[in-house]
């Protein structure tokens, strides 16, 4: 039953078996999940979003032509619900990481790094900064760098699900990126 | 060198991701050999992809099916409740005198803004508006009573309706 490939399982729910969504939910729960929660840094949003997502995605499922992967397809609600969401919420965005935010965290300068008992949790803080950091990026450059480069998903799949151009999403990433090694200036190995 | 430095810093982020044509990718790691500077650009590329790679593959807390089969439930049955007194005839039957009565009083009423049409300037022309009123009041109960799925939409929700609450086959 899991071996249905996913346009067989949507032609399925099409027809009124509403319970093999169920299949879908269950083979990319995490995916959704996990995109949506590096947007909006909150498990307890994240979950509540990605159920969300689903249900949209089950109530559009009739407009659903498959000129695209069914995964891609969701991957776009799931991005455009959290975006929907980041923009009726307060903003709480990071215009400035400051060096104290860095050091209260433990995200020390790259040279002064030692191997402290507390690593583990310094790395966990240092991943909410990075968050916070990928947080302060425009809203286009954001969506390719999460997609791309945290969810790992190929410049094509990304530009399918963003509907532009490979060499758009080349573009947005190089240039999120770029605007990451500028705010974690002074914070990598590299540094 | 300064060009040269440009034109890599352009083909970092496709270096580090190993995109670049093999000219290209032969350019830059040739080039990052003898500059420092580029070189530490690179290093930094690769360790911020390491890090956004590490906050990816994030699992689910629980499984979510069951929580959304019950949000799909529930907006099905309010989908349906809203759509039944949307078109409900009932519903209709009571908003439509409403409307009505509310412009006839309007239009008796509308003297008390400035720009409205005066009042009836005699007791009898406030006597003949009320009648005019009773009437139409009286003759639309007795065309809804004798009538009640006359009009388009009406006809339409009884047998929406009507569908509906068939017994299955």
């Amino acid at each position: 039953m899991t071996g249905c490939s996913d346009e067989a399982i949507v032609e399925r729910v099409k027809s009124g078996e509403t319970d093999a969504f169920g299949l879908l939910v269950q083979k990319y729960q995490d995916r959704v999940y996990s995109t949506i929660l590096n947007y909006v840094n909150s498990v307890e949003e994240a979950t509540d979003l990605a159920q969300e997502a689903f249900v949209k995605a089950f109530f559009a499922l009739k407009r659903f032509q498959g000129s695209s992967a069914f995964y891609t397809w969701l991957y776009r609600i799931a991005v455009n619900t959290a975006i929907d969401y980041l923009r009726k919420r307060p903003a709480v965005r990071i215009d400035s990481l400051e060096d104290d935010r860095f050091r209260e965290a433990g995200f020390e300068p790259a040279a002064g790094r030692s191997a402290d008992p507390e690593h583990a949790l310094a790395l966990k803080e240092q991943k909410q900064l990075v968050r916070d950091a990928i947080a302060a990026l425009s809203e286009k450059l954001r969506t390719a760098l999460i997609l791309h480069d945290v969810e790992g998903l190929s410049q094509e799949e990304v530009a399918d699900i963003l509907n532009c151009p490979v060499g758009t999403v080349k573009s947005r990433v190089s240039r999120a990126r770029s605007e990451l090694r500028v705010a974690l200036e002074g914070y990598l190995d590299g540094g | 060198m300064e060009s040269d430095c440009r034109n890599v810093a352009a083909l970092i982020s496709d270096f580090v991701d190993g995109s670049l044509g093999p000219r290209e990718q032969a350019l830059v790691a040739s080039h990052i050999e003898g500059c420092e500077r580029c070189r530490r650009e690179v290093e930094r590329t690769r360790e911020i992809v390491a890090r956004l790679d590490s906050l990816g593959g994030n699992r689910a807390p629980l499984y979510l099916w069951p929580c959304v089969a019950r949000r799909i439930d529930e907006r099905r049955t309010r989908r349906s409740l809203s759509s039944r007194f949307r078109i409900m005839p009932g519903w209709r039957m009571v908003l439509i005198p409403a409307a009505a009565a509310a412009a006839v009083a309007f239009f008796l009423l509308g003297p008390m803004h400035p720009a409205g049409p005066k009042l009836p300037q005699s007791p009898a022309a406030v006597a003949q508006a009320s009648a005019e009123l009773s009437a139409y009041m009286q003759a639309y109960s007795q065309f809804r009573s004798a009538q009640p799925l006359s009009d388009r939409a009406a006809i339409a929700a009884a047998a929406h309706l009507e569908r509906e609450d068939a017994p299955p086959r």
